[in-house]
């Protein structure tokens, strides 16, 4: 794999991985009821894998666009989702509430920013 | 006579830019060469996963990592991604120990605000709340989410 130009390169960090395999809407908020690990470290893999090895394609600038937005959006609504999960589960942590505040607020704030032509799954 | 001198001449510079050429080649072959290996160990890896053969697929990703990387962004990169291979493999086998050690190594082979980094730290954060350790787990996953949302951001302002 080569990666010619900084364009490509950037395509590689941005289209390389997604670090969570939920996979939200626009305007979904993060739940609290996160997938089994086993499965979703499953999906995780298979995720990276595909993103990995596909970043060479033939791709337009926009698809390239939108599919590294909705990328990043997924993972960030899907960790929020676990971090959300972890905070419900131990409501006796104070820093782990706050650390759910700020994810779900960075969830929100990435789905409000998404552009209108970019359809994520 | 003049023809001759010229011709020679340009053969001459054709040898000294092709042997100028020459590391840069060689240096790209031998990137593309552990391209094509650590590629054809992580399909081989990928097949042992779907056959839950856990010990093979741990075994191609550990001979891949121990193949000497060029010293490139991009083999950096991969590495990264290999450690996360890796560590997911023994996550599965039940030993997060060996998965963490794996997220540690993956964080050090490469640059810490990768999408790859991302992975290796929210593969941390299920190895951590696996085994119990919320909070910590939580600010795994925090350092990912945080990585991702500056990638987002990068993308959302690129032209």
């Amino acid at each position: 794999m080569r990666v010619r130009s900084p364009r490509r390169l950037l395509a590689l960090l941005l289209l390389g991985g997604c670090a969570a395999a939920h996979v939200s809407t626009p305007s979904e908020s993060p739940a609290h009821d996160p997938e089994p690990v086993s499965v979703t470290v499953e999906a995780l893999r298979k995720e990276q894998l595909e993103r990995l090895y596909r970043f060479d394609g033939d791709l337009g600038v926009m698809g390239d666009r939108c599919q590294a937005l909705c990328s990043h959006h997924t993972s960030i609504c899907g960790l929020a989702t676990r971090i959300c999960g972890i905070a419900k589960a131990n409501a006796n942590v104070p820093r782990a509430a706050d650390l759910c505040e700020v994810a779900s607020a960075t969830c929100k704030d990435t789905s409000a920013r998404l552009p209108t032509d970019c359809f994520c799954q | 006579m003049r023809r001759g001198l010229l011709s020679i001449a340009s053969l001459a510079l054709l040898l000294v830019v092709t042997a100028c050429e020459a590391p840069p080649g060689r240096e790209e072959s031998a990137a593309a060469a552990w391209t094509r290996a650590i590629t054809a160990l992580r399909a081989s890896a990928d097949r042992a996963v779907q056959d839950q053969d856990l010990a093979t697929a741990e075994g191609d990703l550990s001979r891949a990592l121990a193949l000497p990387a060029p010293e490139r962004l991009e083999a950096r990169l991969l590495t990264q991604d290999l450690h996360f291979a890796r560590g997911t493999v023994h996550f599965a086998r039940r030993d997060p120990a060996a998965a963490l050690a794996s997220c540690d190594a993956g964080l050090a082979a490469g640059p810490r605000d990768s999408v790859f980094a991302a992975n290796l730290y929210a593969l941390r954060g299920m190895v951590l709340e696996a085994t119990g350790q919320a909070l910590p787990a939580a600010e795994a996953y925090t350092e990912a989410l945080r990585i991702h949302k500056a990638h987002y951001d990068a993308a959302l302002e690129a032209p």
